[in-house]
């Protein structure tokens, strides 16, 4: 049976195809060796490029330099220039207010540091060394389809990423005891979930969101998870 | 047209850093040249910004990174000798036996050696898990060529370490 285990792993079979390669790899140990080795290969290929170092503080300094750089206007455009900075001012501040009284917005603070770890397991080790979070509880999401990406930090909060078909998903998290309280959570899976802008869940003194795709499509993740 | 729900440059682009440099380090030969190459990257980038769709920001960035890099040219040079590889079967299965006798190094080295039309897939798709659309949209090129220059990528490479392989083991 020759397989396109690529196409298999990113969920573009035909239905029938897809179901045909599933019952095939229950029954044959021949077949599971052989995508268990695709898999194999592809981490190897991925984690060998990813444990050289990437010199980011340079490249963030880098990057900080060209965006503010200043951009020269024709002096007749600054009232125009005025005009549209009041008004985006305006806009701007109506759009924040919504913003922060987003209660899925964990990440408030700017992102201080990323990696790409091997896997999830060592994203989560990463997570709880760098930020103190011994409490933290790993979720364990058991799509084939979501990829584990990088972790990222603020000062008071991590965020795991992954891709699904192509969308990134963030999951945050943060200790904080009052997130959360008082929001109407309903059941999923094993957690009580809250559905807002992304959907978010509380597990001891952490509070947990994610985002990046359809409430359907996360709640889905999460009902899967364990 | 100016946009106010346009996304911020710096933070949109600070967290696709690391994959640019990747990317940037296996098509330059130094570590040097390589964040020459995402500093250009960044200078272009910033100016286009307001081209940006907002869409697939990876596959805008990758692209610049290209421009920047010259290798549209050299692509093109390179046409004659993919089309006349010969196709290799997918097979994986002695891989799990020889995968513990690289070193990150080594696999770095043969991804270097790749053709340049093989390596860009390999990177995107399986280092940096674009989705084949988003490959595409990087590379200029059809859904369909992208996966077959992915899987002969993948077979070159594969082909390259087993071949390495014997060499290293033989007496």
């Amino acid at each position: 049976m020759r397989i396109d285990w690529d196409a298999y792993e990113r969920n573009l079979l035909p239905a029938a195809e897809m179901a045909e390669v599933m019952g095939a790899l229950k029954r044959d140990a021949d077949l599971r060796a052989q995508y268990h080795a695709f898999q194999n290969f592809k981490l190897t290929v991925r984690s060998s490029v990813k444990s050289e170092s990437v010199p980011l503080d340079q490249l963030r300094q880098e990057l900080r330099v060209v965006a503010n750089q200043s951009r020269i206007r024709p002096a007749y455009g600054r009232w125009v220039t005025v005009g549209v900075a009041g008004s985006a001012l305006l806009v701007a501040l109506v759009a924040r207010q919504q913003f922060d009284s987003d209660p899925l917005r964990l990440a408030k603070t700017p992102e201080i540091d990323q990696v790409s770890p091997l896997n999830e397991s060592e994203g989560w080790r990463w997570i709880q060394k760098e930020q103190g979070y011994a409490g933290v509880s790993p979720i364990q999401f058991k799509n084939p389809n979501l990829k584990f990406s990088l972790v990222r930090k603020g000062e008071d909060w991590a965020c795991m990423d992954y891709i699904l078909d192509g969308d990134p998903i963030r999951l945050y998290m943060k200790k904080d005891e009052s997130a959360l309280r008082n929001v109407a959570f309903q059941s999923v899976g094993n957690r009580y979930v809250f559905a807002g802008n992304g959907i978010g869940w509380r597990s001891g003194s952490f509070v947990y969101s994610m985002q990046g795709a359809s409430n359907e499509k996360l709640l889905s993740l999460v009902r899967q998870a364990s | 047209m100016f946009n106010f729900f346009r996304p911020n440059f710096e933070t949109s682009v600070r967290r696709e850093l690391p994959m640019l440099y990747r990317v940037a380090r296996r098509l330059t030969s130094s570590a040097e040249d390589a964040e020459d190459l995402v500093s250009q990257t960044l200078v272009s980038a910033y100016k286009g910004w307001h081209t940006f769709d907002g869409k697939y920001l990876r596959s805008w960035l990758v692209k610049i990174l290209r421009n920047e890099r010259g290798a549209l040219s050299s692509e093109k040079n390179l046409m004659a000798e993919i089309e006349d590889l010969a196709e290799h079967p997918d097979d994986y299965t002695t891989w799990d036996q020889v995968a513990a006798k690289f070193e990150s190094e080594d696999i770095r080295r043969e991804i270097d050696l790749l053709p340049l039309h093989f390596k860009l897939p390999v990177l995107l798709c399986d280092v940096e898990q674009l989705s084949y659309e988003e490959a595409s949209q990087a590379l200029d090129i059809p859904i369909g060529t992208v996966r077959s220059r992915l899987n002969r990528g993948r077979n070159q490479l594969k082909r390259k370490l087993f071949h390495w392989t014997r060499e290293e083991i033989r007496p």
